[in-house]
């Protein structure tokens, strides 16, 4: 009887290291992804098997694109900012605040713009299919 | 055997009557014993059934038998469970890469 406990025990013993070890090396690629910083790079590589080649031209547009990306959100913060301000102060709909609304609206636009511009690059560069996949992903 | 006894037994046997008696309680106590034979059954089952068991499984093939089950079944369930983790993984990372390249979402 203790020899048939000890084989279940065993029996056991293995099925939790089996679960845990298929688990975590399942689960690995993707949890360094997100734990690691730029890991939304890395993703796009696996998710539209990207080769070395596409995928460092691709790094190169986002390189490039940062900067643009970071000025745009400046300037849709900076629009926003003054339509709220200029909304708690006014009661009515004065020329500020409609030209301050206008502001925001070419701010989101000239965003939306570059933010296309950079997706249909990005998808150029990938095969036909992936880059199908990917717009309609964005 | 001549005819006078034969004559006799016929007469006996026409006049033999069978009359059983069945004792009022008979029905019950046979009721009573399936129980009682039942009950030792079912109490006998499970130490038949261990003691069954260790006797098997100590024979190397069944104990390998028994490992490799759990070890399949562990990694089958563990690499099911690792699917809807990377799943979400999955959508977390391409959520974080749309939000990247979108500076209406930085500027939120």
């Amino acid at each position: 009887m203790k020899k048939a406990f000890i084989i279940v025990f065993m029996a056991s013993a293995v099925a939790f290291a089996g679960y845990s070890i298929s688990y975590r090396c399942a689960t690995a690629p993707a949890e360094s992804m997100l734990t690691k910083p730029g890991g939304e790079m890395e993703w796009l590589k696996c998710e539209y098997h990207l080769s070395d080649a596409q995928f460092a031209r691709i790094q190169q547009l986002h390189r490039d694109y940062a900067p643009t990306c970071d000025l745009m959100c400046e300037k849709i913060a900076k629009a926003n900012d003054k339509l709220d301000q200029l909304v708690s102060t006014n009661t009515k709909v004065t020329p500020e605040v409609a030209a301050a609304m206008k502001e925001c609206l070419t701010a989101q636009a000239e965003c939306r713009e570059a933010m296309l511009g950079h997706v249909y690059a990005v998808s150029a560069e990938m095969s036909p299919q992936d880059g199908v996949r990917y717009l309609q992903m964005m | 055997m001549n005819d006078s006894d034969s004559n006799d037994l016929s007469t006996k046997l026409r006049a033999w009557t069978v009359d059983p008696r069945v004792p009022t309680s008979f029905q019950r106590e046979v009721w009573q014993r399936i129980a009682q034979r039942q009950a030792v059954r079912d109490e006998a089952f499970w130490p038949r059934v261990m003691e069954w068991f260790s006797t098997q499984l100590i024979r190397p093939r069944y104990a390998v038998a028994l490992v490799a089950l759990s070890l399949s079944i562990s990694v089958g369930a563990g690499l099911l469970h690792a699917q809807d983790a990377n799943a979400r993984h999955w959508k977390e990372l391409e959520t974080r890469y749309a939000s990247s390249i979108d500076p209406l979402e930085m500027g939120r």
